[in-house]
């Protein structure tokens, strides 16, 4: 009998040794969903993505509930207790999930749902900036029709989520090969272009119904690239 | 109960057989959806960008890739561009139900392929595709509404039985998923003490944002409304296990089951998840993630469900395949209408 065929058709009765085997797979696969499903990422067990700032400012505001409780008394004490926790749950999902590591990668079955699980108070808008005389002039920023530097690449889903990745990590590798790689097609498409500079405008969101504060922005994360060496 | 009979009856659930109706459609859903998440990829000129490793024009360093990649080559465009034409052809092949189930298995590891190159490139909705198409690949979704089944039997709609355990584990999946993902929701944003605000915020995040003018127009309060719809549905879909579990047990005593069965409570936990999806559509550009997760919302209904609404209308084949039907079609597996 074959996986999903009709016994009947095929002329197999369903009892047997292979319908016990397609019962142990479905059983096997049932199991390997559920737990691959508990909660992990790479990223739990990063130190740098604990001490971002939106990570920190999750623990404050947790750690006042936490102190009402009794677990802890502030936002640090409240992030090192959930640190070694994390770290001995991690250790004992990898062992557990382990048997089903290889159906997994050659199945697909993988099961990451931390969708929208802490969004960001303070999200970074991505500035790329051109210098072709004294001045930087801008010609790409995070949803600008203006400034729309290959933005139909920029602007896919696909490298928006690297964008988010990098304004919620303290991740330095990502931004600096995004540089490398933006610079080498300003080179091309700016063959007059002496410099490109990109960096960070990291915004924080106004309170729930309250306004916007108007302040100077600081960039952060720039870089600077010589075009006129990639030519 | 003892082991033994556990697994004489699990395995008796695991043999049930319906229609291939609803997995069919679900199958002819993800083919197009697949086929959409690549062929927009292609049209940015985000494959190269994505998928090809830095030292050959890509954006970033993507080491050898999963074991296919590796096999081919590494990250390099000859191989990422073959695996696309792949994931194309298989997946248009699905589309139309031709070539059995192996197009299906040839889309599942080209894609897997890609999407495995780039962990900061990937989505919720990627697992959903590969999920799907492994599932499809193990049932029987070409029994009908497919070119094979034009070709086996004269006729593009069949009666053919196929395991219905697919689609059970399909609506498993969609459970798992919501409730994973409601659970996972810990930032303070999401809770009441957080005021409900994690839409307020996530609408405040270039990352997702279609237009921050549209973004800005939607109403504080509704946004508070759909914080709390959306962190305490994903919650309690879990519910959705009993649903189906007191449907397919009508039969028996009890006030419980009878207090579930007295209304169809699919529906109403169908029409919040449309709901949100839409919003999500609006307003948020994740990718074709609404897309996928409302496709697997058709396996919720048994095939004769399905034929019902997609042949309600006055359907000239339909019709003709109906009159053919044989009385005493077996009925669904999970759920009865």
């Amino acid at each position: 009998m074959r996986l999903g065929s009709d016994p009947a058709r095929d002329g197999q009765s369903p009892a047997g040794w292979r319908a016990t085997l397609l019962a142990a797979f479905v059983a096997f696969h049932v199991l390997a969903m559920l737990l691959l499903a508990l909660p992990a990422s790479g990223r739990l067990g990063e130190r740098a993505v604990w001490e971002s700032r939106e990570n920190q400012l999750q623990f404050a505001r947790w750690a006042q509930l936490a102190s009402r409780l009794g677990i802890a008394r502030d936002g640090p004490e409240l992030e090192q207790r959930l640190w070694s926790l994390t770290q001995r749950y991690l250790s004992l999902r990898a062992a557990i999930i382990a048997p089903f590591e290889l159906y997994r990668r050659l199945s697909g079955v993988g099961q990451g749902w931390r969708m929208f699980s802490n969004p960001q108070s303070h999200p970074a808008y991505v500035h790329i900036e051109l210098r072709r005389a004294a001045h930087f002039e801008p010609i790409y920023i995070a949803r600008s029709s203006e400034s729309a530097w290959r933005a139909e690449q920029l602007d896919h889903h696909r490298v928006r989520k690297l964008f988010g990745s990098i304004a919620r990590s303290t991740e330095q590798k990502l931004w600096e090969q995004f540089g490398a790689w933006a610079a080498r097609r300003a080179a091309r498409d700016f063959p007059d272009a002496l410099e490109l500079r990109i960096w960070q405008e990291r915004r924080a969101t106004p309170e729930p119904g309250g306004v916007a504060a108007a302040g100077v922005v600081l960039p952060e994360q720039v870089r600077v690239y010589d075009l006129r060496a990639l030519r | 109960m003892k082991p033994s009979r556990a697994w004489q009856r699990w395995r008796a659930w695991v043999l049930r057989q319906e229609r291939a109706t609803t997995l069919a459609l679900f199958r002819v859903l993800v083919s197009a959806i697949v086929l959409g998440s690549l062929l927009s990829a292609a049209a940015a000129d985000v494959i190269d960008v994505t998928w090809v490793d830095a030292a050959h024009g890509g954006m970033l360093s993507l080491g050898s890739g999963n074991w296919l990649v590796s096999l081919l080559g590494g990250p390099r465009p000859p191989v990422v561009w073959g695996l696309f034409c792949v994931g194309v052809t298989g997946a248009s092949l699905s589309l139309i139900g031709l070539g059995g189930r192996w197009p299906l298995l040839a889309t599942l590891q080209a894609y897997l392929g890609l999407s495995s190159l780039n962990p900061t490139a990937t989505g919720g909705f990627d697992n959903l595709l590969t999920i799907a198409l492994w599932l499809l690949f193990l049932s029987g979704c070409n029994a009908t509404l497919s070119v094979d089944a034009r070709r086996s039997e004269g006729s593009w709609f069949s009666e053919r039985q196929v395991a219905a355990w697919p689609r059970c584990l399909l609506i498993l999946q969609l459970i798992v998923m919501y409730t994973a993902t409601g659970l996972q929701k810990v930032s303070l944003s999401w809770t009441p003490m957080g005021g409900y605000t994690a839409l307020y915020y996530v609408l405040h995040d270039p990352t997702w944002l279609r237009s921050e003018q549209l973004a800005r127009s939607v109403p504080l309060s509704l946004l508070r409304v759909g914080t709390a719809l959306t962190w305490h549905w994903e919650q309690l879909t879990c519910l959705l296990l009993a649903v189906f579990y007191f449907r397919a047990t009508r039969a028996r005593p009890g006030r419980l089951r009878a207090a579930f069965n007295r209304w169809d409570l699919r529906l109403p936990w169908a029409a919040v998840g449309i709901s949100l999806h839409l919003g999500i559509l609006v307003l948020i550009d994740v990718g074709p993630f609404s897309f996928i997760s409302l496709a697997y919302y058709v396996n919720l209904f048994t095939p004769e469900e399905i034929e019902a609404q997609l042949f309600a209308g006055p359907s000239a084949a339909w019709r003709a395949w109906r009159n053919r039907r044989t009385a005493g079609s077996r009925s669904s597996p999970i759920a009865t209408s």
